[in-house]
């Protein structure tokens, strides 16, 4: 069937809360192709992992969930009615962020993942194991032989994610949603098993969903970045184009945020100042306005609509970074001294030491 | 190995402390000569022996002469002259070799008592475990997946009900049903055969299982609904699992600690504390007995009983410490 892979249309997803309805997601949209890779980004509660979740149908029953998603044509939601048992696990798995919990303590390695073998391929449970075997040596782990009997505790993390990762292949999907895949990991394997997640994308000709709160990791690996914030799609654009030329002032705040190799040295990280906001009411203006420097009067009344600024590069933002509007309402700000939204220019002159970002408490 | 060796040396120290404490407070805070042969003891036997002096208790005249030779006879035979340390370690000693002496009242091997009584004492124990696990697992599986809705809500007011009605209250009714007025059990205990026995137990295991599966279902509910907060369960989910699946085989094993502590517990506690049910259904067991040597003081039979209870209480819970191990791997190292 032509078209994309995955075409997600609208997606909303509310949960019904004492203090009134939080729309976690609130009318995403995007294509994803066989074989491509899309990069969403964006700080905790941004409502990333929410899609993730709802596209995996792991949400509980109790979030209220509108909007289309399409995988190769079948609509998710209604097989997730109809309680369709070989598409998640099959077709479209997942890679959870922390593998010191997302392994069941008491069954052993390969038993974990020949069981999606032998549920839903049917295969015998010496044929499984056989098979477990092979994706722990195609996610590079030494001896797999040797670490199909043993328990997730006998294994590092990085060991631990790529057991995961083995056990989401196993029914070679088609698409794999990848939610934090690093961050609970040491810096010095991050690397290795995002590589290993390309390498295998790569090889297999899976399509991949990366989720990441880090610009720096989508960059060179996803061929298409959406930017979300308070449950809204804030920038999206092919990643080259959205590192060429930032539109939205939110995912230039976050790029600052992240240690770069290619600044001098001592480069002091700038913070985005205050926090994403509780998304229970209906918003009028732009989300992102009481944090942003560049926000002027109609940020906060209207809420801004994705428009286009190039070949597949959306962004919804009324002055955005980098064009004539924005470098205007930010002179005007600095001029100021305080943003539409009385936000003090002068937080974002108060540029932080990395160390300071690693202290406790200093991670937002 | 080492492990096994280890609890080895625990159950035998246990052993030796409660056999000890239980055989000291037999012999100091009564009399054991006092339980053989009543109130002898107030005589002076040895005058009275050797001619010097009348019997001043009895009532028959010239009859307190054999008695007296029969408090003589007990206290050799007894070793009652002999310190309490050197009576106790003699007393272990026989026991070690499979005589637990004999019973004061009548003169029967202890051994023998035992052997006619433990094994019912055992099948009513295991039977009612069984009856607890067997109600209080798929109880609390089906209770954790619907937390909090209709179903479980009518299960914990069923479980508080179970709880709270006394173990004689709840034999009473299942007897006036199943024995009074539809007479599907006998009344009494029948051991014709293995299925006689079993029926003859059926009312006592329901009794005493009944309120512990209510025990277990609350334990393990809460377990379950811990367990199923866990990441791992999500990644079941994520990788398409049926939630039967997902219950059975990731959520219920890890989920098995809290209960099979208390089991282990509970379970020890049954063989002793089944005394009034064994009364109350009239079953020859352990208890039974126990609680009728006690009022004769019967010293001997009292103490194999306590020997026999301390021994099955060390037993269960090493078999427990075992089913840790089995159950989580992560206890195997330490172990």
């Amino acid at each position: 069937m032509a078209g994309p892979l995955l075409r997600v249309q609208d997606l909303r997803v509310g949960f019904r809360t004492e203090q009134g309805k939080v729309r976690a997601v609130d009318g995403v949209s995007f294509d994803l192709e066989e074989g491509q890779t899309i990069g969403i980004v964006g700080e905790s509660g941004s409502g990333k992992s929410v899609t993730a979740k709802a596209l995996m149908n792991l949400l509980p029953s109790y979030a209220q969930i509108q909007g289309a998603a399409h995988f190769d044509g079948r609509d998710v939601f209604a097989m997730a009615a109809n309680r369709e048992k070989h598409f998640w696990g099959v077709e479209m798995t997942m890679v959870f962020q922390d593998p010191m919990t997302s392994l069941n303590p008491v069954k052993k390695v390969g038993e974990q993942i020949a069981e999606s073998l032998r549920v839903h391929l049917k295969k015998g449970r010496r044929e499984a194991l056989v098979e477990a075997g092979d994706l722990l040596e195609q996610v590079g782990i030494p001896e797999p032989g040797k670490r199909l009997s043993q328990y997730p505790h006998e294994l590092s993390g990085g060991m631990r994610q790529r057991v995961v990762i083995a056990m989401a292949l196993a029914c070679s999907p088609r698409l794999l949603i990848a939610d934090e895949p690093t961050t609970a990991l040491d810096v010095t394997v991050q690397k290795h098993i995002l590589d290993l997640l390309d390498d295998l994308r790569r090889a297999r000709g899976m399509a991949m969903i990366l989720i990441t709160h880090d610009l720096g990791v989508v960059r060179g690996r996803a061929d298409e970045v959406m930017v979300m914030y308070a449950g809204h799609t804030m920038e999206e654009a092919p990643t080259d184009t959205l590192f060429a030329e930032m539109r939205h002032p939110y995912t230039e705040a976050l790029l600052e945020t992240i240690p770069r190799i290619d600044t001098p040295s001592h480069t002091r990280l700038v913070p985005i100042p205050g926090r994403p906001p509780e998304v229970i009411d209906v918003l009028e203006g732009c989300p992102f306005a009481p944090r942003c420097r560049y926000s002027v009067t109609e940020c906060l009344t209207d809420r801004p609509g994705l428009t286009s600024h190039g070949a597949g590069h959306l962004c919804a933002c009324h002055a955005p970074a980098g064009t004539q509007v924005g470098k205007e309402a930010r002179a005007g700000n600095e001029a100021a001294g305080t943003t539409a939204a009385g936000l003090d220019m002068e937080q974002f002159a108060r540029r932080v030491p990395i160390a300071d970002l690693n202290r406790p408490g200093g991670e937002g | 190995m080492t492990f096994l060796a280890r609890r080895l040396a625990f159950m035998l120290g246990v052993l030796l402390v409660t056999t000890f404490v239980a055989y000291t407070a037999m012999n100091a805070l009564g009399d054991p000569l006092f339980n053989v042969v009543g109130f002898y003891t107030q005589v002076d036997c040895d005058a009275v022996i050797a001619g010097e002096a009348e019997d001043v208790v009895g009532t028959r005249p010239g009859s307190s002469l054999g008695e007296c030779e029969l408090v003589a006879e007990a206290r050799e035979k007894y070793h009652l002259d002999d310190p309490l340390p050197v009576r106790y370690v003699r007393w272990i000693g026989a026991m070690v070799q499979g005589d637990f002496g004999e019973s004061f009242k009548n003169y029967m091997p202890v051994s023998t008592i035992l052997a006619e009584r433990l094994p019912k004492s055992l099948l009513l124990m295991g039977m009612s475990v069984t009856v607890a696990l067997v109600v209080s697992i798929p109880w609390a599986v089906a209770a954790a997946y619907r937390a909090n809705r209709r179903l479980d809500r009518a299960s914990t007011a069923l479980s508080f009900g179970l709880l709270s009605i006394p173990g004689f209250a709840l034999a009473i009714i299942l007897m006036y049903f199943f024995v009074v007025r539809w007479e599907v059990f006998p009344s009494r205990f029948e051991d014709d055969d293995l299925f006689s026995r079993l029926r003859s137990l059926t009312l006592a295991s329901l009794t005493l299982g009944l309120p512990l599966s209510a025990v277990y279902q609350r334990l393990l509910r809460t377990d379950l609904i811990t367990t199923l907060q866990e990441d791992f369960v999500v990644t079941a989910k994520a990788k398409g699992l049926s939630d039967r699946r997902i219950m059975f085989r990731h959520v219920l094993r890890p989920s098995l600690f809290g209960m099979v502590t208390v089991v282990g517990l509970n379970t020890a506690a049954l063989f002793a504390g089944s005394i009034i049910i064994e009364q109350i259904f009239s079953i020859p067991g352990i208890g039974r007995e126990l609680y009728v040597s006690i009022v004769r003081d019967d010293n001997p039979v009292v103490l194999a009983c306590v020997v026999i209870i301390v021994t099955a209480f060390v037993l269960i819970n090493t078999a427990v410490d075992l089913l840790y191990s089995y159950l989580d791997p992560r206890v195997r190292r330490d172990a």
